[in-house]
């Protein structure tokens, strides 16, 4: 039996959330998924969500129009503990800036970059 | 040919006759500022925009060298002259080795010798400030080139990232009916369409950049009718009702590439920014165009834009919404087309209410 975790897409493609969300279906990873195309109420939904019990998989897109990527992790970061409980965010971008890279290893509230477009193998050795 | 523009020159010296009879002597070549003292001299300095400085070396408070010591940090750009007797010759040369000043003119000074320094002082000038200008341009260029790099990277490569994992989704998808395959290719399809704007978009900022000036009469009715047939069968836009006022008198100087990139951007904006269940969807263009000057505003009822997002419009790779995401370089390139036509624009919005651009543009002269 696989391990499911629930998955939260931020992404403002509306067509990059469709495939990510076929993909997690098709993987038998995902319990659920939950998707937002801003930042901006991706936020207020866990801003708003105490009492989180099962695992959460955040892929959190890095260009996004309205609140950047970078910025939703970092008012995520200042968000209480109880609220950031069983969340561990993922970052998937196009980018080919190596700035981006730097800045995101450098970021205490991420777990790794990975690039687009989503590639489940390379995703499941992470969550273990 | 521009007029030359008149040169200001501030003489500090302590004998009052000097300063008289040079102010004299050169009123009509020159705006003249003249003091016998320091600190008036700086204040002077402060308020006017001085080009070239001569100082007598020989003052009681303090020596010219010494003066233009002083000013320098504060005022390095005005180009500096010593006038001075041949006793102080040494500090003279002195100074020119140091750097600290351009020439010196000997007492008593002859008329057409202390024009020529002046005039050569004024090219160095002019050659300096061309020389910052070019630098704080070249500068910029670099700048926009590094983060356009980049930004166009991703932005090139996102619609292929996603036609990719649209292409690996399908191989592992076993539904083998017409209309799933169907599914998939109508999704490589929107892709694709969208890195194909990006890319002309990309076209029209390097046209817009890098292109001369051709200047030719504008017909505003033509060139809007034609803008408005190219968006017509795009699926959505037949929706939208179209008010449409040009009042065109007499012939307009203008470059037509940059007016049809403006026109274009802000029409395509207009009707890609629509509330999609509005049903009384339109867009208002109105021209009124003379031979001195044109003013174009276009108006439209759509999403709005946010006050935060206002002043950012114009800035490159700045999207402000997630609805049918553009590339953030359209009103980049519009803003910069204004402006290297010496017009003006401006924007008004109302948050889910519509937006309105304003545009007021000089005629250019006919050969550019």
């Amino acid at each position: 039996m696989v391990n499911q975790f629930a998955f939260v897409l931020i992404d403002d493609s509306d067509l990059d959330i469709f495939i990510n969300e076929k993909f997690l279906s098709l993987s038998g990873l995902a319990s659920s998924i939950r998707s937002f195309t801003n930042a901006e109420s991706a936020l207020a939904y866990f801003s708003n969500n105490p009492k989180n019990e099962t695992e959460t998989i955040v892929l959190l897109d890095l260009q996004l129009a309205g609140m950047s990527g970078f910025d939703f992790l970092d008012a995520f970061c200042t968000l209480d503990e109880s609220l950031r409980k069983n969340i561990r965010i993922f970052m998937l971008s196009s980018t080919a800036d190596t700035s981006d890279f730097e800045r995101v290893i450098a970021h205490p509230c991420l777990e790794a970059l990975l690039p687009k477009p989503l590639d489940i193998e390379k995703l499941k050795p992470l969550l273990v | 040919m521009t007029s030359k523009p008149k040169i200001s020159v501030l003489y500090l010296d302590d004998e009052l006759h000097n300063l008289e009879s040079f102010k004299a002597a050169y009123r009509k070549d020159y705006t003249i500022f003249i003091t016998d003292s320091p600190e008036e001299a700086e204040e002077i300095l402060k308020k006017e925009e001085i080009q070239i400085v001569i100082a007598d070396q020989r003052m009681p408070q303090i020596t010219g060298v010494e003066f233009f010591d002083k000013i320098r940090n504060h005022h390095s750009e005005p180009v500096r002259i010593l006038i001075t007797g041949y006793t102080d010759i040494k500090a003279a040369i002195d100074s020119i080795n140091r750097g600290e000043v351009f020439r010196f003119i000997d007492k008593p000074w002859d008329h057409d010798y202390v024009k020529n320094a002046i005039e050569n002082a004024y090219d160095i000038y002019r050659t300096r400030k061309e020389l910052r200008e070019r630098n704080s341009q070249l500068e910029k260029a670099y700048n926009e080139l590094d983060k356009f790099i980049y930004s166009a990277s991703h932005d090139l490569r996102a619609p292929l990232m996603s036609v990719l994992g649209i292409a690996r989704l399908a191989k592992l998808d076993t539904n083998f009916t017409r209309e799933n395959i169907d599914n998939y290719l109508d999704l490589i399809e929107q892709s694709v369409k969208k890195l194909d704007t990006f890319i002309i978009n990309i076209i029209d900022y390097y046209k817009n950049s890098r292109s001369g000036t051709e200047i030719s009469a504008v017909d505003f009715k033509q060139l809007v009718d034609e803008i408005k047939d190219s968006f017509h069968f795009i699926p959505g836009n037949e929706e939208v009702r179209y008010e449409i006022q040009i009042e065109q008198e007499g012939p307009f100087y203008s470059d037509p590439v940059k007016l049809r990139i403006i026109l274009n951007n802000l029409i395509g904006n207009a009707l890609k920014y629509q509330k999609k269940d509005n049903p009384e969807k339109f867009i208002k263009i109105t021209i009124k165009s003379n031979a001195v000057a044109s003013t174009i505003a276009i108006e439209d009822n759509g999403i709005g834009i946010g006050e935060t997002d206002l002043e950012n419009v114009f800035k490159m790779f700045f999207r402000g919404t997630s609805q049918n995401s553009g590339s953030g370089i359209g009103l980049y390139v519009v803003n910069e087309a204004v402006h290297k036509l010496n017009g003006r624009i401006n924007v008004t919005s109302v948050q889910n209410g519509g937006t309105t651009f304003s545009i007021e543009i000089p005629a250019s002269e006919k050969n550019g």
